[in-house]
């Protein structure tokens, strides 16, 4: 288990590339090969694989480096409805391979589903029989086996469907089950009170359902917070134009405790703020972003930048325009431009309060922090200025620096 | 052919398919007569000795069932005699109207496991994947008659090859290229060494076919007898086929070794000395 969850952390990021076995070539699954070759550079911990691929694909999973191969040990239509090839008229869930097959492959873990939802009775008995089979197999040869447990059937509804989830993976954790997949409830206390009852690593399904990049990340970070020790992503990382990146971005989630904000406007060099005033509706966003990203609350008043009233329908952005008078007015060279992203940089520990500084700047972006008798300084974010990110209108932007041109004339 | 499979079982597979899959072209040409299992006695292998004697010498492999894989065991002897495949499953999906006793739903069910046809000297195993039934029951059931039957042939290094057809009303209109896409893609996600399918209906969607699903693809030529200029045959090839399975469309024609050999020319496209 150590392998897909990574010690350290306890969590893992894993690719499932298994639906060509239930849907058929569906896109991003026709040259699998290909596509889990680019998969494969963003480094997730494990690829989960139909019994005929993991064969076929067993090269991708050698050396060190490489990700764990997890085998899909059974089949089912249920995912064939009406917008697929030949839709499924009745549910029908059958074993493929036993834990042995999945360790001659060399595979980490098997996994399987549990439908719970049917209407008929015999069909759930069948179902908790095919799983309990499942563990006890793995516990006899010492196979991690890893449970998608899944409300299925005539008797799910919208309205039990939550509850329905959590009991399906507490019946899935006592039956034996090592981990579980799950589909992310939605909201973090109904999660966390799923991952509770689950009791063993709980991994949210990635699905198809986030539209962009940035809202994938968001379902994830709100998880991981809920409690989720990792991501499954399928078609969204299958059919991803980049899909190492994708990889990337969601490892910098999980295993780097990035933030969403600073996986997707990563640091790239030095950056300057460029404004547009037209452009500005003095929302303000931009004061209060300042502040709370740097740990201050919601407070204009200590903001790094600030808006100016200059008539009506007519505002402009104040921001730091790297000039270096700060730099130049300072008695006792607290303050530096940063060696690398070039920007204004305080040291605490050498300040000694004297406001110096702040009379200085020319467009009075200096402010003082009266408790901590320190200066209040913009260090545009350490390279990923919040303000420019999050300027809905494009008031301020954020550029590169050209080059590293003397600003202080 | 099989690039990276684990070592061992796979070398058994690697070595038991290229008896038949030559490595020069890497293409077969497959004779089914094991119809007699399915269908009872037909017309042109009523003495199944004589058949084998006739179209061995231009067959790559021969598919036989268990009981007639025993008794012809001697066709099969030499470096100059076709490979074995046997048949490991049974269905009535074939027993159409012309049939005695017309089979009223398509059924299937295993026959012969991987051991015994190891033990019968086999080259391969075969066994049908139908997608189509009425009751989607009877598709899980074949999907977990398959796969069992490709973890026995993983453990005994024996190839496998599923012929995955689409059957019946849910699958005859405009849906059938991508059954066809379904059937095989499903199979070899079970574990099958090889697929055969049904011609797609044009180039272009069997070529898309032949390059997706990432094994070995035979033309299943089962329809109607096989006759000239053999187009099915030849766009097949062209798109990416790796040769044709051929039963009784074979031997319902009238003179089916002059048949045979023609169409190994065309697989092969060129004459090979035995």
């Amino acid at each position: 288990m150590s392998k897909i969850l990574d010690p350290p952390d306890g969590r893992g990021v894993v690719v499932a590339a298994d639906h060509g076995f239930m849907l058929g070539s569906i896109e991003g699954v026709e040259d699998l090969e290909g596509t889990l070759s680019r998969v494969v550079e963003g480094r997730p911990d494990a690829i989960l694989l139909s019994p005929g691929q993991a064969a076929r694909l067993n090269h991708l999973f050698r050396g060190r480096d490489a990700p764990a191969l997890l085998v899909r040990a059974d089949w089912t239509n249920a995912f064939r409805d009406k917008t697929y090839t030949l839709p499924a008229r009745t549910v029908h869930r059958r074993a493929v391979a036993e834990a042995r097959d999945a360790i001659s492959l060399g595979a980490s873990a098997i996994v399987t589903y549990y439908f719970m939802g049917h209407s008929d009775d015999e069909r759930e008995a069948q179902n908790l029989r095919l799983m309990a089979s499942f563990a006890r197999q793995c516990d006899k040869m010492g196979l991690p086996l890893i449970v998608e447990p899944l409300p299925m059937g005539e008797r799910v509804t919208g309205a039990n469907f939550a509850d329905l989830a959590t009991a399906a993976v507490r019946i899935a954790a006592e039956a034996g089950a090592d981990a579980i997949k799950a589909v992310y409830t939605g909201d973090v206390e109904t999660f966390s009170s799923l991952v509770k009852a689950a009791g063993i690593p709980v991994l949210i399904l990635g699905g198809a359902k986030a539209k962009t990049l940035r809202d994938a990340l968001e379902i994830v970070d709100e998880a991981l917070e809920a409690g989720a020790a990792g991501v499954v992503y399928g078609r969204q990382v299958l059919q991803a134009s980049d899909p190492a990146q994708f990889v990337r971005s969601v490892r910098a989630i999980v295993h780097e405790g990035k933030t969403v904000l600073q996986v997707l406007n990563p640091v790239t060099g030095p950056v300057r703020l460029r404004v547009f005033p037209e452009r500005c509706t003095r929302c303000r966003v931009c004061e209060l972003i300042c502040t709370s990203t740097h740990g201050q609350g919601f407070s204009p008043a200590a903001a790094r930048l600030r808006v100016e009233f200059l008539g009506v329908d007519s505002y402009k952005p104040v921001t730091c325009t790297l000039c270096g008078q700060c730099i130049k007015a300072c008695p006792t060279d607290a303050l530096s431009f940063h060696p690398e992203l070039h920007y204004v940089q305080l040291n605490p520990e050498r300040c000694n309060g004297c406001m110096d500084c702040v009379q200085a700047c020319p467009v009075k972006v200096v402010r003082f922090d009266e408790q901590r008798s320190l200066p209040i300084i913009c260090d545009m974010c350490r390279g990923a200025p919040s303000c420019g990110l999050w300027c809905q209108p494009e008031a301020i932007v954020t550029e590169r620096q050209k080059e590293r041109k003397n600003d202080a004339a | 052919m099989m690039s990276g499979r684990g070592t061992g079982v796979a070398l058994g597979k690697s070595l038991r398919l290229s008896s038949f899959i030559a490595i020069e072209d890497r293409k077969s040409l497959i004779v089914e007569l094991d119809q007699g299992l399915m269908q009872g006695p037909t017309r042109g292998s009523l003495d199944l000795q004589l058949v084998l004697a006739s179209l061995s010498a231009d067959a790559d492999a021969v598919v036989l069932s268990p009981g007639n894989a025993g008794r012809s065991v001697p066709r099969f002897m030499g470096r100059a005699a076709p490979a074995l495949i046997v048949r490991a499953d049974w269905t009535n999906a074939f027993r159409d109207q012309s049939s005695v006793l017309p089979a009223s739903e398509v059924r299937h069910a295993m026959v012969c496991s991987t051991e015994d046809a190891v033990a019968l000297g086999a080259s391969a195993v075969a066994a049908y994947f139908f997608i189509g039934y009425r009751d989607d029951e009877d598709e899980a059931r074949n999907m977990e008659s398959i796969a069992l039957l490709a973890r026995q042939c993983d453990r005994l290094g024996m190839p496998l090859i599923v012929e995955s057809v689409p059957i019946g009303e849910r699958t005859a209109g405009a849906n059938f290229a991508d059954c066809v896409d379904l059937a095989t893609r499903m199979a070899m996600e079970a574990g099958a060494d090889a697929v055969a399918a049904p011609y797609t209906g044009d180039e272009k969607t069997f070529h898309a076919l032949a390059e997706s699903v990432g094994v070995p693809l035979f033309l299943l030529y089962s329809t109607d007898p096989i006759v000239e200029p053999f187009s099915v045959v030849r766009s097949s090839l062209d798109a990416g086929a790796s040769g044709v399975i051929v039963g009784r469309s074979l031997l319902e024609v009238e003179n089916s070794s002059e048949t045979l050999k023609k169409l190994r020319h065309i697989v092969h496209k060129q004459r090979r000395e035995r």
